[in-house]
Order: structure tokens, then sequence, then C-alpha cells
């Protein structure tokens, strides 16, 4: 893909996502709720943890500023996932009830199209949240807000492509959209615990099956101190599972059936 | 016998539910994964707690004790998707509520059916994978035969209770454009201060106090509690708060059902 191409699909992107989130706003109320619900969402999810900590102030090395630094990042992963890319999260249903013609007979890249086709405003909340967080953790700097996004945003390219992944699986077991979410409900899982305390097979699981380590204990490594080393092993990971899901979609694309549905999209 | 003919058909609705959501093999079987999983990970979180802080026991419940609260709460919790409210929330956006209230048969009735069909069609596997996860994690933990028996009529009641408030939540589709919002607020709330993480009897006193009094500790909580600790007491203490929420519950369903159904527009056709 030439650099022109990859400007273009950025610049398409920003531009669905924007008439998304105008189209969107339009509904005040259920907007603003919305937000407000998410943001409820994460504060629940944060208060559960901090009473953890609060009560054991030390999990293997992690206190309640490496699990705000975690919950910034994990936050800031799933809100660009799913504000960006949610309709990834639908290939399995489209697979099912062989509803993917409809994006078939466009011409721009397949996987990207479905991809960005959806969008949950809400995970903006999300976004906001993650960077709001950040202002509360002892590493707080411009320099830290820099390492957060860049980190945020290759985590969140590892937990899409494993979103791709585990619906892609659709193709080859039929009806499997309870397995999908049961199995990217298993990586979220894994990317909402403290990971200091994943010892043996699920410290194996979390970096090569489910690779929640990589939306969490690595980018929080990198915040706390950031290596080249780490980041360019982080990179390595990000590029592989990419490669891995896209690779593997479209092979699992040859077993796709159309469903024969005849559809008027306006 | 009109009675009885009257059970039978919800039966039938619930069987149908229960039927449809068995079919689906991987579906029940990968909801059990979810439950091994999120045990997995809660031993390894409470066994690392307790090896780091030299302890046996954490307000006097052991690793076993801890894990076994924790697997029933998820086990019970996991077992009640699909959620209704979703459900309800279709059904009015695309019409079929419309038609719905017009057959024969009462719409609240019917889903208590489905949703119980639902559950019962998930709970034993999610049980058993989750009790083989807990075995090997943590080995067995002593329950008394008396400890079930209070416990499951507390899980009723609980699955009642989260009944009726999905119930509410799927009616207020109504009037607003799209209830998930109120959807997370009431699964995180459970999460929370249902014990779904950390076991309420770890909670600080006085936030264990409040969360005790809540509705989200009496739906999946509670139960398993009673389970694991077999104690009568905790059942008489939790027995009246679970049925007050489920009469304020089921007072707030039947008035948000009246007044959502004077919104319905039928338009023939």
């Amino acid at each position: 893909m030439s650099l022109r191409t990859a400007v273009k699909y950025i610049d398409l992107t920003f531009e669905i996502k924007k008439r998304n989130l105008l189209s969107e706003m339009e509904y005040r109320v259920s907007f603003l709720l919305q937000m407000i619900g998410m943001i409820t969402n994460d504060l629940g999810w944060l208060a559960v943890w901090l009473m953890v900590f609060a009560r054991f102030p030390n999990l293997n090395g992690w206190t309640s500023n490496e699990l705000i630094i975690f919950q910034s990042v994990t936050a800031l992963a799933w809100g660009l996932v799913y504000f960006f890319a949610s309709g990834a999260d639908m290939i399995s249903t489209y697979i099912t009830e062989g509803t993917m013609d409809h994006f078939l007979t466009f011409p721009k890249n397949l996987l990207w199209h479905i991809s960005i086709s959806e969008t949950y405003v809400s995970s903006l909340s999300d976004i906001i949240f993650a960077l709001g967080l950040f202002a509360f953790s002892k590493d707080v700097s411009i320099t830290g807000y820099l390492i957060l996004i860049t980190v945020g945003v290759l985590a969140a390219l590892v937990a899409y492509s494993f979103m791709v992944i585990a619906n892609t699986l659709t193709f080859f077991f039929g009806n499997f959209k309870q397995g999908a979410w049961s199995l990217i409900n298993a990586f979220a899982h894994l990317t909402d615990s403290p990971q200091s305390v994943y010892k043996g097979g699920l410290k194996f699981i979390s970096i090569f099956i489910l690779p929640a380590f990589f939306v969490g204990m690595v980018p929080v490594t990198l915040i706390k101190s950031f290596t080249l080393g780490q980041f360019g092993l982080l990179i390595l990971a990000v590029l592989a599972i990419l490669f891995i899901a896209i690779k593997f979609f479209y092979f699992g694309l040859k077993r796709y059936e159309s469903g024969n549905l005849i559809n008027i999209n306006l | 016998m009109k009675a009885l003919g009257k059970i039978s058909k919800y039966f039938e609705i619930g069987k149908i539910s229960y039927l449809n959501n068995s079919a689906y093999f991987i579906g029940t079987i990968s909801r059990g994964f979810t439950v091994f999983f999120r045990i997995w990970i809660f031993t390894a979180l409470y066994r690392t707690t307790l090896n780091a802080y030299g302890l046996e026991t954490i307000n006097n419940l052991s690793l076993a004790n801890v894990i076994w609260t924790l697997m029933i709460v998820q086990a019970f919790g996991s077992s009640t998707r699909p959620n209704i409210e979703s459900l309800i929330q279709d059904e009015i956006k695309d019409g079929t509520f419309a038609y719905t209230i017009n057959k024969p048969y009462s719409y609240f009735k019917f889903n208590l059916a489905r949703s119980f069909g639902n559950i019962f069609s998930n709970i034993l596997p999610n049980i058993l994978i989750g009790s083989i996860a807990a075995m090997i994690l943590v080995g067995p933990i002593q329950i008394t035969f008396i400890g079930l028996m209070l416990g499951l009529i507390l899980m009723l009641f609980g699955f009642i209770l989260d009944f009726l408030i999905s119930f509410i939540i799927g009616i207020c589709a109504f009037w607003m454009e799209d209830i998930t919002p109120l959807t997370w607020i009431h699964g995180k709330s459970t999460m929370v201060f249902g014990g779904m993480i950390l076991p309420i009897s770890l909670f600080p006193d006085k936030i264990q106090k409040i969360a005790e009094l809540l509705p989200f500790s009496q739906l999946f909580y509670a139960p398993s509690k009673v389970i694991t600790s077999g104690n009568f007491s905790d059942f008489i203490h939790y027995l009246p708060i679970q049925l007050i929420w489920i009469s304020v519950a089921g007072l707030i369903s039947y008035a948000v059902f009246k007044k959502g159904v004077r919104n319905v527009s039928q338009n023939g056709g």
C-alpha cells in the first residue's frame, strides 16, 4: 500500500467517523446518556480495584499508581477500538447470517470497510476517561501523555487484531457468535485485572494465546520506564498479530457462503 | 383446571426458550469457558495476595471459600445471558411489542418464562465447568445439604429480582432512544456491589453494610454466600431484603409497563 493510498484511507475513516458522530449527536439525550453511562461503567470498574488496592496496597510490585496507568491504557485502547473499528465485532454475525455481500461489492479494502462500518459513540467516554484518569497518576507529564497515547494506539491494534481473529473463527465453526464473544470476553477480562499477579499458565496464555500482556503489562512498563528495547518488542508484537489477523481473515473468507439476501441500503 | 392450563402455557414458552438456547452447544460451552477463565484470574489474584501478605485467610475466609463464592456468583450471573432487556428493547423498536401485547398471554409472564428458560439451559453447564475449575485451582470446600437448599431458594428469588430489574430497563426503551447506558450501569453496579469480583465480606465495614442492603448484592451474591457458608443466619439475614426488593421492583415494573403500553400505536395494515 502506497503512502498516498494510506492517507486516503485515513481521511475517509475520519470523514465517516465524523458523520457517524454528528448523526448520533442529533439525539442529544441519548448521546449524553451513553457518555454518562460509559463513564459510570469505567468508574465502577476503577472503584472495585481501588478497593482491592486499599486493602492490599502492593500486588506483586503493582500499587494503585500502576493500577491507574493500567486502567488508563486499557480504557484508551478499548475506546479507540470501539470508536474506530467496532465493525470487526460484527464479522461473526455477517458470516453466520451470510450478509457480508454488501461489503464485498465495494471497491475499498474489505476488512477496513467492515471494521469502520460501526461506531460506538460511547467509547469516546472511554478515551476521555483514560486521558483524565492518567492525570491522577504519579507519572503524569507531557512525555508521559505522549507515551500513553503511542502505546494506547499500539495496544488498540493488538485488541483489534484479536477481535478480528476471534470473529474470523466463525468461518470454520459455523454459528460461532457466542464463542467469539466468549473469547473476546476472556481477552477483555485479562486486560481488566492487574496483570502483575499472572503467573505460570495464565501468564503464558496472556502472552501467546490471548495477548493481553501487550495491552496492559508492556504498555504500563513503558510508561513507567521507557526503553527502546521494550518499545521495539511491542511494535514487533503488534505487527505480528496484525499480520496474522489480516491473513487469517482473508484465508477464512474463501469459505464464506452468501445468504443470497436482497438488501437495500439507503 | 384453567389455572393449570395457564401455567402449562408459560411452561411451554420456557421450554422452547430452554431448547432454543441449548441447541447451540458451542455457545453453552463458551459461556462456561468464560466462567472458568474468570475463576482462574481470581485465583491468581487472591493467591498472590495471600502469599504476599503471609495470610491464611482474608476476613476469616479461606482462599477456597473466596474462590467458590466467586465461582457461584459468576456462574449465576453468566446464566442470565442473553439479557432480556435487549430483547424487550428490540421488540419495542421493531414493533413486535405491539403485536405481542394483543396475543392471548401476558407479556410480563411470557418474558419471565423466556428468561427462566434461558437461565435453566445455562446454569448447569456454568456450575459444572465452574466447579471443575474451582476444584482444580483451589480444591473442594464443604457444602452442606441445608446450605445448598437454602441457597437455591435465594437463587430463585435472585433470578426473579434480576428479571424484574431487566424488565424495567427494557421497558424504558419506550422513552429512551437506547437503553444500553442503563444496562451498563446495572451490570457494573452488580459487578461492584454484587460481589462479582470482590466478595462483599471483604469490603470495608461501612461499604459492606450499605452493599448488603442494595438490590445488587441480593441477585447472585446472597445465594452463593449461603451455599458456601451453610449458615441459616445468613439466609434469615438476606431473605427479607430480597423480598422487599422484589416487591419494590415488581411494583415499579407494573407501573412502567402500564405507562409504556399507552405509548403503543398500531397502524394496522
